[in-house]
């Protein structure tokens, strides 16, 4: 997997690229989650359009960094949510808790 | 009733997770050559993407040069895929199976995906471990199928 960060004014917009499969990445996300907040950067938007599919792990990643960012007052969101990716999130029901937005603009326009 | 060997397609696979997007496309290929809705051939991907994830991290512990194997039987009214480690295996417990875990948890989602998304799933820990994931096919796609 791999990610790029963009900075949209307050926010910063991490666009995913690949699987989220868990594994290394997990840890290597993580640490980048604990930088953004230990910076006081705690508007965190994460960018899934190229992200074809999340296996059990890769969701654990997200969760992990929402923890994270929740935790130090912050507001992480998601965008570009496929079809796939959210049918996960439904049988999960972590759709209840992940605040996702179809359009990147209105996600930024929400922090 | 299981499918014939001219009804089976079987591979084998070093426990290494970058390799799941090999069978991802190959579970995606077969239930679209099966004319499966979209919707179930999500869900067969997701499952078989599951399994082998437990298969590798928890049977295999990621070792590997210990091989994954993964048969997918066709049959006219349904696919079971097996996905079997050679590994010690792991026991899902009634919760694993049955319940989703603490909103919140950051682990122990996988069976119960699975449970969730096939019409049956099983586990055979005989000889390493072995799960058994059944999707039939909905009664429009047969139709589609007849027709």
């Amino acid at each position: 997997m791999k990610m790029v960060e963009e900075e949209r004014g307050s926010v910063v917009v991490i666009r995913m690229n690949g699987k989220l499969l868990g594994g290394p990445d997990s840890e290597a996300f993580q640490k980048q989650m604990k930088d953004y907040v230990s910076q006081g950067r705690h508007n965190i938007l994460i960018d899934l359009s190229k992200v074809s599919w999340v296996n059990s792990t890769g969701l654990g990643m997200l969760i992990a960094a929402y923890h994270t960012v929740k935790s130090a007052g912050g507001k992480f969101k998601l965008t570009g949510v496929n079809q796939r990716i959210e049918q996960i999130f439904m049988v999960t029901k972590l759709q209840t808790i992940f605040d996702t937005y179809e359009e990147e603009a209105a996600a930024l326009a929400s922090f | 009733m299981s499918a014939s060997n001219g009804n089976r397609i079987q591979l084998s696979l070093p426990s290494r997770l970058e390799l799941l997007g090999v069978v991802d496309k190959i579970a995606d290929g077969i239930t679209e050559y099966l004319e499966f809705e979209d919707v179930d051939r999500d869900a067969v991907a997701i499952s078989v993407i599951e399994a082998c994830t437990n298969a590798i991290q928890h049977g295999n512990g990621q070792e590997s040069g210990q091989p994954i194997r993964v048969t997918f039987e066709l049959d006219s009214d349904q696919l079971t895929i097996l996905v079997h480690d050679e590994g010690k295996g792991f026991h899902p417990t009634p919760e694993d199976a049955m319940s989703p875990p603490d909103l919140l948890a950051v682990r122990g989602r996988g069976i119960f995906i699975m449970r969730s998304m096939m019409d049956q799933v099983e586990f055979d820990f005989s000889n390493g471990t072995t799960v058994s994931l059944t999707k039939r096919r909905s009664k429009s796609a047969e139709a589609g199928t007849a027709s």
